[in-house]
């Protein structure tokens, strides 16, 4: 069952990997929540999630799915949905959430994040697999904007409209990823400061903050330079500028997660990361202050 | 339905019959003692590695992790000129160095050099570490002093009780003449040793044990990374490993002048039951710990997740 959350400030946290764990339990001044990914707990032992438990009696826990894949015309896998309610269940997070892709078409798995035709369909089948996720799990997901090197053929509308489409269909709260959002306007060519004004920001509940890395196609395909979301890298200064935006416009209290994946570098430089995001929502905040 | 005395019982019957009451009071004795098994988990401060040593091992542990971590910084200087008997001395600034209450106490304690096993013997730092003891009991970790006396009660009345039947049983077979007792006696002598040992085995309360094992498995990939570890204290890792799972669990070859302060720690299996039955909470499934692909397409990080 999801925790219930008393009212909260701003606050900034990290993704819980295990070679950062002891670092993150050695800083817990300085991190003010954690974010565990459900999948991989949806086959551990029950003395791992009591551990996790206990992990979130030290600090606030919210947890992060990759595998459901609730943007699809078709129904999320019920069975996926019941093992993650489990791992919620046992563990008691303050909130979950999930992106808003499709992971597999039938029973083969791409093992992506793929972005689905932005359709009128796709709307209403992620507003329906949320529903069903938030029936299953007992709490309605956080739903991530995914990144993506391929803009999704067949769509008939664009990412900020559709994304803006699935919360109001959908009713749920959006996790704002600004490295994906900064990627999709970089290699696309769109403002995402312009996409920050088209989504609901009194809907943003938490956000991502990532890097990535340039990559290059092959000379077939034009040989194109594409910003690739791979969590190896530091946080961006554009990525930055998007949370000063967020933080200006959200009536909200916002939760801030660094999401690192590898290439760890020491603690040290990752709590400075989340120092300077602290910095970036507090000039948010003054801008919107003064405004 | 007639229920036979137990001490009718010959030799080798009575024998059997001891050896499943003893199992069974042990057992309902150690279940007694469980109750708070089940309470949550209490917030405490998991970057103090003392305050995670004393509740692994009593205050010699916290003490004993503490002056290892101050020589690894090079608060104090080891001189292992003899062996057996390695020697540390407080460098000049150390006292202001030292952070912490307990590592100002050991400073000073080695202000004047003194063997690293002399910590064990001081009343001063003893004291020290009772704010430790102190907020673990406070914690429900560890037992206090009216926990400490229910738990002694309930070992007397087992121990007591087994003792005395067994006891019981020695005179009735002494008054019908018989010599064959030796078992009974070795038995008795096994239960009294060994039952207390199990019974006492720590301070710590079922909460504390699970905490415990908790802790250990939320530092697991901290011990798996053991070896890349360095000396110098440039971070807490090294301390924080020691204070979770003991001076043994150090690098051998790194650490080696810490590990040579006390041997015995050093070499002990420190990680006891719960080490090698941990799980990994680094990356259960597959996805390396990645926080957004969809299954198989990580490895070592994510090649582009979109997550």
């Amino acid at each position: 069952m999801v925790a219930a959350v008393a009212e909260q400030a701003d606050r900034v946290g990290i993704g819980w990997r295990g070679p950062l764990a002891a670092g993150i339990l050695a800083n817990l001044d300085r991190i003010e929540i954690v974010e565990v990914m459900a999948d991989d707990f949806v086959d551990a032992s029950a003395s791992s999630l009591r551990a996790l438990r206990t992990l979130a009696a030290q600090v606030p826990v919210t947890m992060h799915g990759v595998s459901l894949g609730l943007a699809t015309a078709g129904m999320v896998d019920p069975r996926r949905l019941e093992r993650i309610g489990r791992v919620v269940d046992r563990v008691g997070p303050e909130s979950w959430s999930e992106h808003l892709a499709f992971v597999r078409a039938g029973e083969i798995e791409i093992g992506h994040l793929a972005a689905p035709p932005r359709t009128a369909s796709t709307v209403e089948g992620a507003a329906l697999n949320i529903e069903r996720a938030a029936r299953t799990v007992g709490a309605r997901p956080l739903v991530e904007n995914i990144a993506t090197l391929i803009d999704p053929p067949a769509s008939d509308r664009d990412e900020a409209t559709w994304v803006a489409e699935v919360l109001v269909a959908s009713d749920a709260d959006l996790l704002l990823d600004l490295h994906n959002l900064h990627a999709n306007a970089t290699n696309f060519h769109f403002d995402a400061h312009g996409f920050l004004r088209r989504v609901p920001v009194d809907r943003i509940g938490a956000i991502h903050l990532a890097g990535g890395r340039w990559v290059t196609s092959s000379d077939e395909t034009g040989g194109e330079r594409r910003l690739l979301d791979d969590h190896l890298h530091d946080v961006p200064d554009p990525v930055y500028d998007l949370l000063v935006e967020v933080a200006t416009r959200s009536p909200r209290p916002l939760t801030v997660i660094l999401e690192r994946d590898g290439r760890y570098p020491p603690m040290e430089h990752l709590l400075a990361q989340l120092d300077r995001a602290r910095q970036a929502i507090a000039k948010g905040r003054q801008q919107a202050a003064a405004a | 339905m007639n229920i036979p005395n137990p001490f009718d019982l010959n030799g080798p019957e009575f024998l059997v019959f001891y050896a499943a009451l003893v199992l069974a009071a042990i057992g309902i004795s150690w279940y007694l003692g469980r109750s708070d098994a089940a309470a949550e988990a209490p917030s405490i401060d998991t970057g103090d590695p003392y305050l995670i040593a004393y509740l692994r091992g009593g205050a010699n542990e916290s003490l004993r992790v503490c002056t290892a971590s101050l020589a690894d910084r090079g608060l104090l200087s080891v001189s292992t000129r003899t062996k057996e008997f390695p020697v540390l001395a407080a460098r000049k600034d150390s006292e202001a160095i030292a952070r912490r209450p307990i590592e100002k106490a050991v400073v000073q304690h080695f202000k004047r050099a003194n063997v690293a096993r002399s910590i064990f013997t001081s009343s001063e730092l003893r004291d020290a570490t009772v704010p430790y003891r102190s907020t673990l009991e406070d914690l429900g970790l560890l037992m206090d002093s009216g926990g400490l006396m229910a738990r002694d009660a309930r070992v007397f009345v087992t121990i007591g009780g087994l003792l005395a039947i067994a006891a019981i049983k020695i005179v009735v077979a002494i008054s019908g003449g018989r010599t064959n007792i030796e078992f009974l006696i070795l038995g008795a002598v096994f239960v009294a040793f060994f039952g207390v040992r199990l019974l006492r085995r720590s301070d710590r309360t079922p909460l504390g044990d699970r905490v415990l094992a908790d802790l250990r498995r939320l530092f697991r990939d901290l011990r798996s990374r053991a070896e890349s570890l360095r000396p110098g204290g440039a971070t807490n890792e090294a301390a924080l490993l020691a204070g979770v799972f003991g001076l043994s669990s150090l690098s051998a070859s790194r650490f080696a002048d810490l590990r040579k302060l006390y041997p015995k720690a050093s070499t002990a299996a420190a990680v006891g039951a719960w080490g090698t039955a941990c799980g990994s909470l680094s990356s259960g499934s597959g996805s390396g710990g990645c926080s957004s692909c969809g299954g198989g397409g990580c490895g070592g990080g994510c090649g582009g997740c979109g997550g």
